[in-house]
């Protein structure tokens, strides 16, 4: 069975280009919109090798959502990586200490952010 | 200290070029505009705000354009309104992304806003003359592309004549934490 990701952007053009690229690497894909949509599906996918989260969405934004995924020690194995507009050094340090593993500013290139999957969560 | 203004111009108009490249389409930017052609175009407006700057960043260019640089674009398979609509808003997010990052070594930070995408024909641009920074055009080899940065400083606002302050995370490569 197939190694799952989950990808979590408001925008579907970047959800798309993500899951085209992880698809034909061979992992699975499942979609969110936003940080209360990706909690929801993080949280109905205890099998989900790793997620990757823009960080700014609506409702929740993603440092937010990694945050509360992290909580309490929970999910510790879940690999998350950040991918976003957002550069700042600042950003960068409260999502390594929230517990994400990687950040990746857009645009992306497919073949490292395929790399970086297969790095964190193991081949497809 | 910089120029603010001249700054935010020469730096916007680098992360243009450089943005295009990053999608692999070719652009000189042309500095007197022309009239986009009529037909069916799309405009997607992004606000900033922070304590030392306000504004809003419009990329304005033909629907056939952003049809055509869509990331998942498949030969001359059609994609649905809302489709190439989140395509622009995400393209003027990106340079608008850009931008700021390269301004976080100048010493200025703002928070982005949300994309409004609109569709129009023959769509113009009417601003306040005094809060245009720059705008100008991308010419690729089918398409122009505008580009028009609006923002109100703070007064007194400084910046640093060289990049002196933090340094973003540059596009593209992933960084481990």
């Amino acid at each position: 069975m197939a190694k799952k990701i989950i990808v979590i952007d408001d925008s579907s053009t970047v959800r798309e280009q993500v899951s085209v690229a992880l698809s034909e690497a061979g992992y699975q894909i499942v979609e969110a919109a936003d940080g209360v949509q990706g909690l929801r599906v993080v949280e109905q996918n205890a099998d989900a090798a790793l997620v990757i989260c823009d960080v700014n969405m609506p409702a929740m934004g993603g440092l937010e959502m990694v945050a509360k995924v992290k909580a309490n020690g929970k999910r510790e194995e879940l690999p998350i990586v950040m991918l976003t507009t957002e550069g700042d050094p600042a950003l960068v340090k409260q999502a390594k200490s929230a517990g994400a593993k990687a950040w990746i500013v857009k645009p992306f290139r497919r073949d490292l952010l395929v790399a970086t999957v297969r790095k964190l969560a193991g081949a497809a | 200290m910089a120029d603010p203004k001249q700054l935010l111009v020469s730096r916007l108009r680098e992360s243009s070029t450089e943005h295009f490249a990053a999608l692999c389409l070719a652009a000189l930017i042309v500095d007197k505009p022309t009239v986009l052609p009529a037909g069916r175009q799309i405009a997607s407006v992004l606000a900033f705000s922070g304590w030392q700057v306000r504004g809003s960043l419009t990329v304005r260019s033909s629907v056939s354009f952003f049809e055509n640089s869509h990331p998942t674009a498949i030969g001359n398979s059609p994609l649905a309104q809302d489709a190439v609509a989140d395509w622009a808003g995400e393209f003027t997010n990106q340079l608008l992304g850009r931008f700021k990052n390269k301004m976080l070594a100048y010493g200025l930070d703002f928070q982005v806003g949300i994309p409004v995408t609109l569709y129009g024909e023959n769509l113009i641009e009417v601003g306040i003359a005094t809060d245009t920074v720059t705008s100008y055009q991308l010419r690729t080899s089918n398409h122009l592309v505008g580009v028009t940065l609006l923002g109100r400083l703070a007064p007194g606002v400084e910046l640093f004549a060289e990049p002196s302050g933090k340094a973003a995370v540059k596009p593209g490569v992933p960084l481990d934490l």
